[in-house]
């Protein structure tokens, strides 16, 4: 009979504290939810990475360094040319870069006088967990 | 007979839902695996340190030590592996906590003690705007009841009654025998029988 009520009590109280832990699953503010799908993401992201000293073959290794000399030669001698080439078209895309700019200047300014563009800014960390989570 | 029909026909739903994921790959499998898992790590992590940034760097090296170790595993075996990184982590944290304390009532200044008593218990507030959150009043009681017992106990009790593992399981998990573990547990319903009793 004392073991009957023991295991009832038990059952009673195991009952309790599944009720209660799953509550506070449930409960977790989005912020939490959205720190801990940033880790999970994070984490899951080590599978796409190759370890490091193995990830590369010799072959590759040797493609990479090569491109990179190439990208560097080309970078210093093409500054060289570019000057000598043209005097004039430099004023013409002197022009275009102000353009540019003051149309990036005006939109900056509309994002900042919009009250719902700074809302879903402040907000964008709640919309990339809800994307990465129900996306 | 039609009970015990009933009964062969769940068995053999979950046996087929336990088998509905087999086309997935691996990193479908594992990233739906963790994202049920970690909120659950997070509130036993929460409720083992009762602060929530501790608790989200514990969850944080437990999923970062499965993926890296245990990825490869079969995927039935995940859940004690990660159980087992977790609290594992939790108790080196406790560990750290008492030598730091221990140093830092060594070191405490007269002015440390003088501070407000509300100053000193800051930190074991978190749970307060959930708390407001929270409608069913019996759930807070267990928290706060779940929270207060040592942290064997604590994790014995939640392997066991929430996680669902056997005494051999969670014994392995804990890296304790299985008598210490019936033992926590025990003792770990008893104290929440007394605490929620009067409720």
């Amino acid at each position: 009979m004392t073991n009957m009520t023991q295991e009832m009590t038990e059952r009673l109280v195991v009952g309790v504290v599944k009720q209660g832990m799953d509550h506070s699953v449930i409960n977790l503010g989005w912020q939490t939810q959205a720190k801990l799908t940033r880790l999970r993401l994070q984490a899951l992201d080590q599978l796409d990475q190759p370890s490091a000293g193995f990830g590369f073959s010799s072959l590759s290794r040797g493609f990479a360094i090569a491109t990179a000399v190439t990208l560097a030669a080309t970078l210093w001698v093409l500054p060289d040319m570019a000057e000598t080439r043209s005097g004039g078209l430099a004023l013409a895309s002197d022009a275009l870069m102000d353009a540019s700019a003051a149309n990036l200047d005006v939109s900056a300014m509309d994002v900042l006088m919009s009250g719902e563009e700074m809302d879903l800014l402040e907000n964008l960390d709640m919309y990339e967990w809800l994307d990465a989570e129900y996306g | 007979m039609r009970m015990a029909a009933l009964i062969t026909g769940h068995n053999e739903r979950l046996e087929r839902d336990s088998h509905k994921d087999d086309g997935l790959d691996n990193t479908t499998r594992l990233d739906t695996f963790l994202r049920e898992v970690s909120r659950r790590a997070f509130v036993v992590a929460r409720l083992a340190t009762h602060d929530e940034d501790e608790a989200m760097d514990i969850v944080q090296d437990a999923m970062f030590k499965l993926v890296q170790k245990y990825a490869g595993s079969p995927h039935g075996e995940w859940g004690a592996l990660f159980h087992t990184i977790l609290h594992s982590r939790i108790n080196d944290w406790h560990r750290r906590q008492k030598v730091r304390n221990r140093w830092r009532v060594f070191f405490s200044t007269n002015e440390e003690e003088d501070s407000a008593p509300e100053d000193q218990v800051a930190q074991t507030q978190f749970l307060e705007p959930e708390r407001q959150l929270l409608q069913d009043e019996m759930s807070v009681l267990m928290q706060e009841a779940v929270g207060q017992l040592p942290l064997r106990q604590q994790q014995a009790l939640l392997l066991r009654a929430w996680e669902g593992y056997d005494i051999a399981e969670t014994a392995n998990i804990m890296k304790c025998s299985a008598g210490s573990v019936k033992t926590h547990y025990s003792r770990a319903i008893h104290s929440l029988r007394e605490k929620l009793g009067d409720h």
